[in-house]
């Protein structure tokens, strides 16, 4: 089926429907790209008469775009990398060491990523209050590192599972510790797993509004959704605006998927495809 | 051998134990405690959450009782109802969208990659340009209408002002991302199809429809039951779209039971209130997924 060639008629379609699919994308494009001026005109869906780069600029100074924007970074990649760590330890210990409860244990970190947030909210929010990291950017680490931690921990599983049993028993029964067979034989492995994992954390964890509306109260901490939000409360109307801020919003994520696009479908498709 | 399982069980729990103590704290115990804040009046600001029957109230399940004559959490519960539905309309254009992109050419990766773009970006982002687009006067989508002469020049596109459809409105824009979600997993699927029983059936002369809908449908199950799956929950757990796009509005109308529950808690400082409304949305997601499962392993058999 894959191995027939396509006629012109489908690709006038397929581009069609492409372009289509994106227009939204182009359109805000465009309009982060036009003068208010041009704006204020009522000229929304012309192109551009002269390009600017100067809402870009507004954003990330006046808008304080720059402040959220290293708020993100400084929220996701920590993040990111504390799961990436913990859940790599878990998906060994899931998967190559026996111990009462361990299906038990799966099964509740498999089923933490179907849970609704909302049952989650008020008690992370008093948790937080307690533990003294509330309006601060390490008590929103904390919580998406302990809960993305399910689903982590159940995808490294999955994958070191395929690592044949037979090289880690050989390194136990030379007396080889468990932190060393972790560290040299399961971890180089684990590459494509790591990196896979990393581009669909870093996009989630990126792209969250709820926690850090919960969490964070003031706004020189507050990550780059939230900014947005605010902007768009801010500067009502002014579209031109709005569309700068989208598209910084989007950038990094855009960016990883660009050039990690294997990975992170990879990472995606892993359920389904078994 | 005795003494290597002990090793192995030490190892374990020791690999485990820092994820334990957070998974615990911030996802477990949340659990239980939403559950029994449902059952007293807690403020957030008094020092202590205590059951309603041991404040003077007749029932601890006030908050649940109070819940049935709540409009507004029967509006609410009615659109996740309204998105569970609609919302399915994703997985029905990731899959056509999907058969129709898989094909193996350079031209037809660069098109799937924009396709999948939207996925990528956060529901923020979606909602702020799409609520504009859905804006009357300065949208994209009244210009496009008129332009095509569907609206009349001096009529006004007003769907996200409207109380019937300002639901419509966020649903069909939530659907742009997770279509896109849906076409990755079906396109996964199809790659992973048995290739024989395509080649086979198409020596026996199989037509086009027939061959999607009695052979690789049925091989796409696996993807089929994930994509029930996440659509399923997000339409139970929308949030992020509802609240930048209409913020419940107008009045309400397309309130959410996840925002109602925000409102409830951190607006209006109702905190058992809110984890009752916590509490329903979690009832309804858990037997949702449990009648689902239930039936794909009994068709299975």
């Amino acid at each position: 089926m894959e191995a027939k060639k396509r006629g012109p008629v489908y690709w006038f379609f397929a581009t069609l429907l492409t372009l289509v699919w994106i227009l939204p994308i182009l359109a805000s494009l465009m309009t982060s790209l036009k003068t208010a001026d041009e704006l204020s005109r009522g000229k929304f869906w012309t192109l551009p008469e002269t390009l600017t780069l100067g809402n870009y600029v507004e954003v990330f100074v006046t808008g304080g775009f720059s402040k959220y924007f290293l708020n993100s970074l400084l929220i996701t990649i920590p993040s990111v990398l504390c799961i990436l760590f913990f859940s790599s330890l878990n998906g060994y210990a899931l998967s190559k060491m026996r111990f009462p409860g361990r299906q038990q244990l799966l099964l509740g970190f498999v089923g933490g990523m179907l849970l609704p947030f909302q049952i989650l909210l008020i008690p992370v929010f008093y948790l937080s209050n307690l533990l003294g990291t509330y309006d601060t950017r390490l008590g929103v680490i904390l919580f998406h590192t302990a809960f993305q931690l399910g689903f982590s921990s159940f995808f490294m599983r999955n994958f070191i599972k395929t690592v044949p049993d037979g090289i880690i028993e050989a390194a136990r029964i030379d007396g080889c510790s468990e932190w060393r067979i972790y560290r040299t034989i399961v971890l180089p492995v684990l590459k494509p797993a790591l990196a896979a994992l990393a581009t669909l954390l870093f996009t989630w964890i990126w792209n969250d509004f709820l926690w850090a509306l919960i969490l964070i109260q003031d706004d020189s901490l507050k990550p780059i959704t939230s900014g947005l939000q605010n902007l768009k409360g801010q500067w009502i109307a002014s579209y031109h605006l709005q569309s700068a801020g989208a598209i910084l919003a989007a950038i990094p994520p855009v960016l990883i998927f660009a050039f990690l696009q294997k990975h992170f479908i990879k990472g995606l498709t892993m359920g389904s495809s078994k | 051998m005795q003494k290597r399982t002990f090793g192995e069980r030490k190892a374990a729990w020791c690999f485990l134990a820092p994820s334990l103590l957070l998974y615990g704290l911030y996802v477990i115990f949340p659990i239980f405690y939403t559950v029994y804040l449902s059952l007293t009046g807690w403020d957030g600001m008094s020092s202590g959450a205590v059951p309603l029957c041991l404040q003077g109230e007749t029932s601890c399940f006030q908050n649940y009782k109070d819940l049935l004559d709540d409009e507004v959490f029967w509006t609410s519960l009615k659109n996740n109802i309204i998105w569970l539905v609609f919302f399915s309309l994703s997985p029905l254009v990731g899959l056509a969208l999907a058969l129709f992109f898989h094909v193996k050419s350079r031209l037809a990766s660069f098109y799937k990659s924009l396709f999948f773009m939207p996925m990528v970006f956060s529901l923020v982002v979606v909602g702020t340009i799409w609520g504009w687009f859905l804006q009357p006067q300065v949208g994209l989508v009244e210009y496009f209408l008129k332009a095509v002469h569907i609206l009349k020049p001096d009529e006004e596109f007003g769907l996200m002002a409207s109380f019937q459809w300002a639901t419509a409105g966020v649903i069909l824009t939530a659907c742009w991302p997770h279509a896109a979600y849906c076409m990755v997993l079906y396109l996964a699927g199809l790659s992973n199809l048995q290739k024989n029983v395509i080649e086979a059936a198409l020596i026996d002369g199989v037509s086009k429809w027939q061959m999607i809908w009695h052979i690789i449908l049925p091989m796409l199950r696996p993807a089929t039951v994930i994509v029930t799956i996440v659509t399923m929950i997000g339409a139970l757990r929308t949030f992020d779209i509802v609240a930048i796009m209409t913020g419940g509005g107008p009045s309400n109308s397309s309130n959410v039971l996840a925002l109602y529950m925000y409102q409830q808690t951190f607006e209006s400082f109702r905190y058992g209130y809110g984890a009752a409304i916590a509490v329903v949305l979690f009832a309804i997601s858990l037997a949702l997924i449990i009648a689902y499962l239930k039936l794909t392993k009994e068709n299975e058999n």
